[in-house]
């Protein structure tokens, strides 16, 4: 399957701890991934690699590429347009040799995506950052709307970042609204704060602000975590419906989501990456066994110094 | 905005003609006076100006405060066509900006103390041990067993200066254990409430509040500063840069005229003739 | 994907990290720069503030190095300058002993009305004497200190006369007043640093079982860490700086002061006090050294403040509290009966405070009420004018302060208008772009600004200009303008450290929100964390409304008069009612003018309200359209 986006040797660390060490993976441009790792072991770090969330939260220091096999998305993009990517105008990459250097040992890889042109995304000016955002969307664990209205919640992202006009907004809000099943929920209500919503109404308003900015990859960071048991499932079923038009990256550390939500799973361990097949396992059970036993493996072999 | 500038002109007209001769040395004058400094001047400046103002309302009249040093430096520098000092220029600031001082009226120093202090007189001499700080308890002066408390004004004020000078004798130090006052509505506020405060105003501000101690047999009363025969007393200076001219000079005129004697006596002064 | 991929990434994770690969990069996204707006904001608000600095620094500079002949020097123990000593260090420890137990008086008030603001309010409506405690400590902030001056003469020195002896003007008086004086100041500046905190910890810690007061203490006030020793910073500052009230209650000797009965005399009063002498003498230019040494003294309080936040929070990774993580507590470090004990304290400051406050402040307004009661008519607003036409402007005012009023009130648009953008832009700048070092120094600049005198913006104004005048303009004169620029540079410092305050207090989970949507640094300030901090600014707007409509000491140099009729325009000289009430104050012979005094006393009052509430309505406008 083609990438979507790779990571080659990702280290990132802060205040020299390292956090997640020399990572290398490719994302599909299809289908849900999903990573499983006890709490503190990377993933989220990891995760917020993927749009370069982590240098909002402290200085951090990075090691690596992350290359993107699709064009940022800069521009306003119709809503029934045809192909996104062809909207977006492409962003040219500064030192396309270095890092071609970087990938020559990898052809099987860079097969499909050596005509796209890939981006590392640390090549990346500040004044692109807004792009990448928007180009690989994310959802937080704790369901964090905007302090403004319902409606505001989706369409100053959309006005601001997507540059929608204004004509356009109304609809665009109700299908992304729809997308995430609450239209039916806020229809009558969208000029409420948005904090007035439930805990799960709150994740899927997330869910649905993220989706109408039409992102090309969604990150989603535990998205279920502080949701009840009937919100998840919501959630969950939502996701998965979504999986087949959005490839997106989960993370959980849940192993029963991770089953139900997968297309591929990967276990994060220690700030290391480590595949599981789908052969590998065919209950929870087996796939908490092989997860015990990853863990063990990392834990008594030595890490590689960094 | 026509109608407007017609009736002030029809009022400016009506109270002119209503007015006494002196205020038409203003006719046809124009322009602003700015007039800073010392602010036991200002009730003098303000009433002038109002009735200058009232007759010819195309003259503006600005005043300000400071004090006598803001004053110097205000009209030395131009910033003020008149700079006010409740003190005689010193030679520096003479030479320094080129000042001419027109003194305009008496100001007399009264020593004051609480209405309820049984003492009415001092001698020269008991005064100075008091504001040396040698005598520190009203009993050693004929009064009740409390202590003194002293009350000063600041360095550089002309009331300080000519108390020290006059009632005290020149080169007398005031003890650095009083209190610091910066105007006489403060003096007198604090000695009216403090029955054993002994600290000085002008003449103007006694009334029923605080009481004007006899000094070597010299009563404070406007009178008495007028006729000489009490000497505790100072002027209170205009100053320019310069000869004055036009706006300014006419002003200065008009202080020195029976409206504006009036306007000196009004404030509690003693007016001076040019 | 095949088996054999497995093992060669796992391969990967064993080796050790090529050496191909480029250098690490550290990213932080304080590297963003700020926009021009903003980068011009900053510079403007320093450039004024190093003039400012600069000026000081050279006019003092000579009195330092060398002195006249004859003369002791200005770091010497003795003030007589008829026999040539011009010692000032007297007034140095006076300034140091009135405005650091001054703030130790406001501060347990200050916190007492936070605490009551969280603890005394029963369900979610705040209950009908929080909202006045709050309103108080709003209107607080636009008290004229000449109000606050002539009230406290009348009223609490007699009472301390009788319980100290002595003249009652003295260090206790001073420090009283003075700590009401920076009351607000802090009370604002704790609470916009607490309330998010607060609010962050809201669901999480009742849950654990602690009570309001233990939340507030144990981990709303250590996470506040910061907010706190600003507001102790600036309510040092603010008590260092004033000019007014030690000059009217501390007595001015200059002396000094080992019990609270003891007449003392201040740096900033040393400073009023000494413009009556002549311009150039050694005894006027000592007000330069007692401006740099109150600068210096400003800067050495505010460094130590900063120091002691940094040993506290040493590691960077936990200086700031994640939403919902519960910052280390103290409670450890305490037997249980010490917590218990400090609870109850809490809870009963909680109350006591707010009671002294609104106690003082009632005081304070029906004694001035009493006192003005012959003056207030429409002869106090109008003079002999007819009302009406005073009103259209068809005919001027005399006697009356109605001019004065409508000049309080463009003096103070101008000043915020100037005011504005420079410190609500370096604000942003101090929480979004600036580096650790700008932090520091910008940070401390501001501090420092914060315990100028506000005679020494004035005297600023005025030699910047004599300078104008000696080169560019040479006509240049006293304006309006000038004075707004000058009280513009007086509310900066305000402007500035609430800004900050209130864009750090914003949950971090709302920058990454905006972050994750895409949106640039710019429109997340915009759009979302401005508009979260409006709270918090709005509040420093009031203050330095306040500030600005009630300062006299920057006025009275740079364009303020007495008689001048309705503001004629920016260039011009203009009237101010503190102006007036500062000069009734010093210049009343009748009871009747006294009382006008205070008349025009309780019409600023009404003027600072009347600006105060236009500022809560803005801003309840704004926040309705977010």
């Amino acid at each position: 399957m083609p990438a979507l986006l790779s990571v080659r040797h990702l280290s990132i660390s802060f205040h020299e701890r390292t956090v997640v060490k020399d990572i290398s993976l490719d994302i599909p441009k299809s289908g849900i991934t999903v990573l499983v790792g006890r709490s503190g072991s990377g993933k989220t770090t990891f995760l917020r690699a993927l749009n370069r969330l982590n240098e909002e939260l402290s200085p951090c220091e990075v090691r690596g590429q992350v290359l993107l096999h699709c064009p940022l998305t800069h521009a306003y993009q119709p809503l029934h347009g045809s192909e996104p990517a062809l909207a977006g105008k492409p962003i040219q990459e500064k030192e396309p040799a270095h890092v071609n250097k970087a990938e020559h040992a990898k052809e099987s890889i860079q097969a499909d995506t050596a005509t796209q042109n890939p981006v590392d995304i640390y090549q990346l000016p500040p004044s692109s950052l807004p792009a990448l955002r928007r180009t690989v969307g994310m959802v937080f664990q704790n369901p964090n709307v905007l302090p403004v209205s319902i409606k505001r919640n989706i369409t100053l992202p959309l006005a601001l970042v997507a540059h929608c006009p204004q004509g356009e907004l109304e609809q665009r809000l109700e299908q992304a609204l729809r997308t995430c099943a609450l239209w039916a929920e806020v229809q009558d209500r969208l000029h409420a704060p948005a904090s007035s919503l439930s805990g799960g109404q709150q994740q899927r308003l997330c869910l649905a602000r993220a989706l109408a900015l039409q992102p090309r990859l969604l990150l989603l960071d535990e998205p279920t975590a502080s949701l009840d048991v009937f919100a998840t499932q919501q959630v969950e079923e939502l996701l998965r419906a979504l999986g087949q038009h959005v490839p997106m990256v989960v993370v959980s550390h849940s192993l029963a989501q991770a089953r139900a939500l997968a297309d591929r799973i990967f276990f994060f361990s220690e700030g290391s990456l480590f595949p599981v097949e789908k052969d590998d396992y065919a209950s929870n059970a087996e796939l908490a066994a092989l997860f015990r036993e990853t863990e063990q493996q990392t834990i008594c072999s030595p890490q590689p110094a960094l | 905005m026509k109608l407007f500038s017609a009736f002030l002109l029809a009022f400016a007209l009506l109270a002119g003609s209503a007015q006494a001769a002196p205020l038409d040395t203003f006719a046809g004058l124009q322009g602003t006076l700015d007039i800073a400094g010392g602010t036991a001047h200002i009730p003098v400046m303000k009433s002038a100006a109002q009735a200058i103002m009232s007759a010819h309302p195309a003259l503006r009249i600005t005043i300000t405060g400071g004090g006598s040093g803001v004053g110097v430096q205000k009209v030395g520098e131009g910033l003020a066509h008149i700079g006010n000092t409740g003190r005689p220029l010193k030679e520096g600031e003479m030479s320094k900006y080129g000042l001419k001082s027109f003194p305009f009226a008496i100001d007399g120093v009264a020593i004051a103390v609480n209405p309820a202090n049984s003492v009415q007189a001092l001698s020269k001499a008991q005064l100075l041990a008091i504001f040396a700080g040698d005598i520190t308890n009203w009993k050693e002066v004929g009064g009740a067993n409390a202590p003194i408390n002293l009350y000063s004004r600041e360095d550089g004020s002309g009331t300080r200066e000519v108390f020290e000078e006059k009632a005290l004798t020149k080169g007398a130090k005031t003890s650095p254990k009083a209190n610091v006052v910066n105007s006489n509505g403060a003096m007198k506020t604090a000695i009216a409430q403090d029955v054993n405060a002994i600290g000085y105003v002008g003449i103007g501000h006694l009334d029923a509040k605080i009481k004007g101690i006899v000094l070597d047999g010299m009563t404070p009363s406007q009178q008495n500063a007028a006729d000489g025969s009490y000497t505790v007393t100072r002027k209170l200076y205009m100053n320019t840069k310069g000869e004055p001219t036009g706006l300014t000079k006419a002003f200065i005129e008009y202080i020195y005229s029976p409206e504006g004697t009036a306007f000196v006596k009004k404030a509690g002064y003693i007016p001076l003739a040019k | 994907m095949p088996a054999q991929h497995t093992e060669q990434v796992r391969g990967h994770t064993a080796a050790p990290a090529p050496c191909s690969l480029p250098k690490p990069r550290t990213l932080s996204a304080r590297t963003a720069r700020a926009g021009w707006l903003l980068r011009l904001a900053v510079f403007a608000a320093l450039s004024a503030i190093a003039l400012l600095f600069i000026m000081v620094v050279l006019f003092a500079l000579p009195l330092f190095t060398g002195t006249a002949e004859g003369s002791s020097g200005v770091f010497s123990w003795q003030w007589l300058p008829a026999s040539g000593q011009f010692g000032i260090l007297p007034m140095l420890c006076a300034t140091l002993l009135l405005a650091f137990s001054a703030m130790l008086l406001a501060m347990p008030l200050a916190f007492g009305i936070c605490a009551h603001f969280y603890l005394g309010q029963k369900g979610s409506q705040p209950s009908l004497f929080t909202r006045l405690l709050r309103a108080t400590v709003n209107g607080m902030t636009a008290i004229p200190t000449v109000v606050y001056g002539f009230t406290a003469l009348f009223l609490l020195t007699p009472l301390v006369r009788a319980g100290l002896g002595g003249t009652g003007l003295c260090w206790l008086s001073a420090m009283l007043v003075l700590a009401l004086l920076a009351l607000p100041t802090m009370v604002l500046v704790m609470e916009a640093s607490l309330r998010p905190r607060m609010h962050a910890l809201r669901p999480t810690a009742p849950a654990l079982g602690f009570s309001p007061v233990q939340i507030l203490l144990f981990l709303g006030l250590p996470a506040a860490r910061e907010g706190i020793l600003s507001a102790a910073v600036l309510g040092f500052g603010r008590a260092a700086g004033d000019t007014l009230l030690p000059l009217m209650l501390s007595g001015n000797a200059p002396q000094l002061a080992f019990d609270f009965s003891a007449s003392l005399r201040t740096l900033s009063a040393h400073m009023a006090l000494v413009t009556a002498n002549e311009a150039g003498s050694t005894a006027y230019n000592s007000l330069f050294a007692a401006g740099a040494l109150l600068l210096l003294v400003n800067a050495g309080i505010s460094l130590m403040a900063r120091a002691l936040s940094q040993r506290a929070s040493a590691n960077p990774l936990h200086a700031q509290p994640k939403s919902n993580a519960l910052p280390h507590d103290i409670l450890c470090c305490m037997g249980h009966w010490g917590s218990t004990c400090l609870c109850r304290l809490t809870c009963l400051l909680s109350w006591l405070a707010p009671l002294v406050v609104l106690g003082a402040l009632g005081a304070l307004l029906i004694f001035l009420c009493l006192n003005s009661v012959d003056a207030l008519n429409w002869g106090l607003l109008f003079g002999s004018t007819p009302p009406l036409q005073a009103l259209l402007g068809l005919r001027p005012v005399w006697d009356g302060i109605w001019p004065a009023c409508l000049g309080t009130g463009c003096l103070v648009l101008c000043s915020m208008a100037l005011a504005m953008l420079p410190g609500i832009g370096c604000g942003i700048y101090l929480a979004e772009y600036a580096t650790a070092g700008q932090r520091r120094w910008i940070g401390c600049a501001a501090e420092m600004l914060a315990g100028t005198p506000s005679i020494v913006m004035g005297l600023f104004g005025f030699l910047v200009i004599l300078f104008l005048r000696r080169t560019l303009l040479p006509e240049a004169n006293t304006c309006l303008l000038l004075a707004a620029a000058c009280l513009a540079l007086l509310v900066l410092p305000v402007l500035i450290i609430a800004t900050r305050e209130a864009l750090e207090a914003c949950p971090h989970s709302l920058r990454m929100a905006s972050a994750a949507l895409g949106f640039s640094r710019q429109q997340a300030l915009r759009h979302v964390l401005l508009p979260a901090a409006s709270r918090g600014i709005a509040s420093g707007m009031v203050l330095a409304i306040g500030r600005a409509a009630e300062d006299t000491a920057v006025i009275m140099l740079t364009g303020v008069v007495a008689n001048a009729g309705l503001p004629a325009g920016l260039l011009a000289k203009f009237e101010a009612l503190p102006f007036f009430i500062y000069y009734t104050a010093a210049e009343y012979q009748t009871d009747m003018e006294l009382a006008r005094g205070f008349g025009a006393a309780l019409l600023l009052l009404a003027v600072a309200l009347v600006l105060l509430l236009l500022a809560s309505f803005m801003r309840r406008r704004y926040s309705i359209r977010r």
